[in-house]
């Protein structure tokens, strides 16, 4: 049987309890609009009872610290899903950029130019002798070139822009993991420190979810609370208290910023998160609108020049290049063609509107004309292959723009999830606190009537001797 | 051609339009419900979107007849029929009547077509989490099992399992 010292023990120990209890409640409700914070609750156990030979008495509660409430699986999605947005996000805007480009009213005005160049012929066949139509097809023949060299460059400069964040983002990377092993060997030096553990967790998952943003990554808890981190592919970023920084190097056939892990090129391995979208973007979004821009521009550049080529100009003489030729880096390759677009000829008698030689002759201008109308470029009319290149562009960044609003839905689904379970309920805080409230008074009026109790014995004693 | 057929046709059409615009309010309604997970809701929005989908099979059935009666009447093929041939059979007033609601149905259609686009990622992406949840169980179930060494006695809450 426990005396009564071991009752006040009890007691005391309860009152020790409640107390911490209470403690975690108050931490609870000061955190309830921290971001990333999850609710934790107080470890109470009972304690190891007293053993005396025949029977075994209570001995009252313990606390053994607090524990963190989150639930693991819900954690993955909302990082798979953070790395799907931030993915889309990055792709989106550096792709709403090029779409920009391709706007009739706010872009190059590549369409009209097209157009405009084409009506030029025209109008020169109404009267292929005067000047003015001939210096007019000239300016039409400048401005187209100067459309696509402009939408080319243009190009050119949101791919070096967003080449330019891929770097930020690798530092970005690098920033986090370097503070996620410094996290992970803080963890591991706590050894059953479960409060400041739950806090330096809470951390982890918050640079863990910044770095989702950045990257696609595989999160495996190697024991104690430390947190092995690989991309997806298995490019490492953590292992215990090391992390492994992701290095940049210029390629020497872009100029554009390769990835490496450790020495080996891991630029086509992610999968997620922002660098993904950027990536995508740059190595395979807007290169693919280069180079359609180039065969289209290629395209224009061969039809013109071939057919002024059988045409005779103003003074009777064999027609020549009316844009200057293509010249391709490499058999079959356009590259460059949209930019380096130029009008070869600058006397405006040179166009050859003459079929036959003849001054009034106007077949060739005609033929010219009608070019507009013809396959230029993959069996299709130079408008058609604009058209499709400005609505792959716009379908493109419509079908990311749903599919991130999409995920941007599943993100609030999966937090209110998480905040069902791992947020704080002022109502719940409210109701244990009172829970503990009164097991404290109660355990307070244990150790009052105690102290009674050893009163009238020690009395007792007293009056006996 | 009748004015009254025409005038129907065109009613019709506006009621799909209007059928259109409650799918997509309803798209929109019941996507706040998923990210809820309020499953009470998602079923009587689905249930809801089923009739309205049923309303609208039910009136591109009538829009079809009466298109066909009127290039019958027309005496012209109503397969392959362009749109502008179809609305020439209407008479001036209707032919601009008929052209509003059509561009009202097309900016529409577009509207609920985005809408379903994001809806069925929604669900695709919900159903994502359900199989992770259910990887993860049947990755435990295990450890719930009964163990053999208990089977020759078994706790009263066992029965079921």
């Amino acid at each position: 049987m426990s005396d009564l010292f071991g009752s006040l023990s009890i007691a005391v120990r309860s009152l020790l309890a409640q107390e911490g209890a209470v403690s975690v409640t108050a931490n609870n409700i000061s955190n309830i609009n921290t971001p990333g914070y999850s609710r934790q609750i107080p470890i109470l156990t009972e304690a190891p009872p007293l053993d005396t030979g025949q029977i075994s008495i209570g001995n009252g509660v313990e606390f053994n610290g607090v524990q963190s409430v989150r639930d693991n699986v819900l954690e993955l999605r909302i990082d798979q899903e953070t790395q799907q947005q931030n993915q889309l996000q990055s792709y989106v805007n550096s792709m709403n950029q090029v779409q920009s480009l391709f706007n009739d009213t706010e872009g190059s005005g590549l369409s009209d130019a097209i157009n405009t160049f084409f009506n030029s012929f025209e109008t020169l066949s109404d009267d292929p002798t005067s000047s003015s139509y001939r210096q007019a097809v000239i300016s039409a023949g400048q401005d187209l070139a100067s459309a696509f060299q402009q939408t080319g460059q243009q190009l050119s400069s949101i791919q070096q822009g967003v080449d330019q964040e891929v770097s930020q983002t690798v530092d970005e990377i690098n920033s986090d993991t370097t503070q996620l092993a410094g996290l992970n060997q803080q963890i591991a030096s706590l050894q059953g420190n479960t409060e400041q553990a739950g806090m330096l967790e809470d951390q982890q998952y918050s640079v863990l979810n910044s770095l989702s943003q950045l990257v696609d990554v595989a999160v495996t808890d190697s024991g104690s609370g430390s947190l092995t981190i690989t991309t997806t592919n298995g490019v490492p970023l953590v292992a215990g208290a090391q992390s492994f920084a992701l290095s940049t190097a210029a390629n020497p056939s872009t100029g554009f910023q390769d990835i490496f892990s450790q020495g080996t090129d891991v630029t086509s391995t992610f999968t997620g998160g922002q660098l993904a979208g950027l990536l995508e973007a740059r190595d395979q979004a807007i290169p693919s609108a280069l180079s359609n821009l180039d065969n289209l521009a290629s395209g224009i550049i061969n039809s013109v020049n071939t057919l002024n080529q059988r045409g005779y100009d103003l003074n009777g003489d064999k027609g020549g290049d009316f844009f200057q030729p293509v010249v391709h880096p490499s058999p079959g390759s356009n590259a460059g063609a949209a930019e380096n677009m130029a009008v070869a000829i600058t006397d405006p008698s040179q166009i050859a509107a003459s079929s036959d030689g003849t001054q009034g002759d106007n077949a060739n201008a005609l033929a010219l004309a009608d070019i507009q109308n013809q396959a230029v470029v993959n069996g299709e009319t130079a408008t058609d292959f604009y058209s499709n290149l400005v609505s792959t562009v716009g379908n493109d960044v419509s079908s990311a723009t749903d599919e991130q609003e999409a995920v941007g839905l599943v993100l609030t689904q999966l937090q209110n999830q998480r905040s069902d379970i791992s947020g704080v309920s002022l109502d719940e805080e409210a109701a244990n606190l009172i829970q503990y409230q009164r097991a404290y008074e109660a355990a307070a009026d244990v150790v009052s009537t105690i102290d009674q109790l050893t009163d009238t014995m020690i009395q007792t004693i007293s009056a006996a001797t | 051609m009748k004015r009254s057929e025409t005038q129907r046709y065109i009613e019709l059409l506006k009621r799909r339009v209007a059928s259109l615009r409650v799918t997509g309010k309803e798209l929109r309604e019941c996507r706040e419900s998923f990210t809820r997970m309020d499953l009470e809701a998602i079923r009587e929005h689905i249930s809801y979107q089923k009739s309205l989908c049923a309303e609208i099979r039910a009136l591109d059935d009538e829009l079809g007849v009466l298109r066909r009666q009127l290039a019958a009447a027309a005496g012209l093929e109503p397969e392959g029929m362009s749109v502008a041939g179809f609305v020439g059979l209407f008479d001036a007033d209707s032919a601009l009547q008929l052209r509003q609601v059509m561009d009202a149905l097309a900016v529409t259609q577009k509207a609920v077509r985005r809408l379903n686009r994001v809806y069925s990622g929604l669900l695709k992406r919900s159903r994502r989490s359900i199989n992770v949840l259910i990887n993860v169980m049947a990755n435990y179930i295990g450890i719930y099992s009964p163990s053999p060494g208990r089977s020759a006695w078994s706790f009263p809450w066992q029965a079921g399992m």
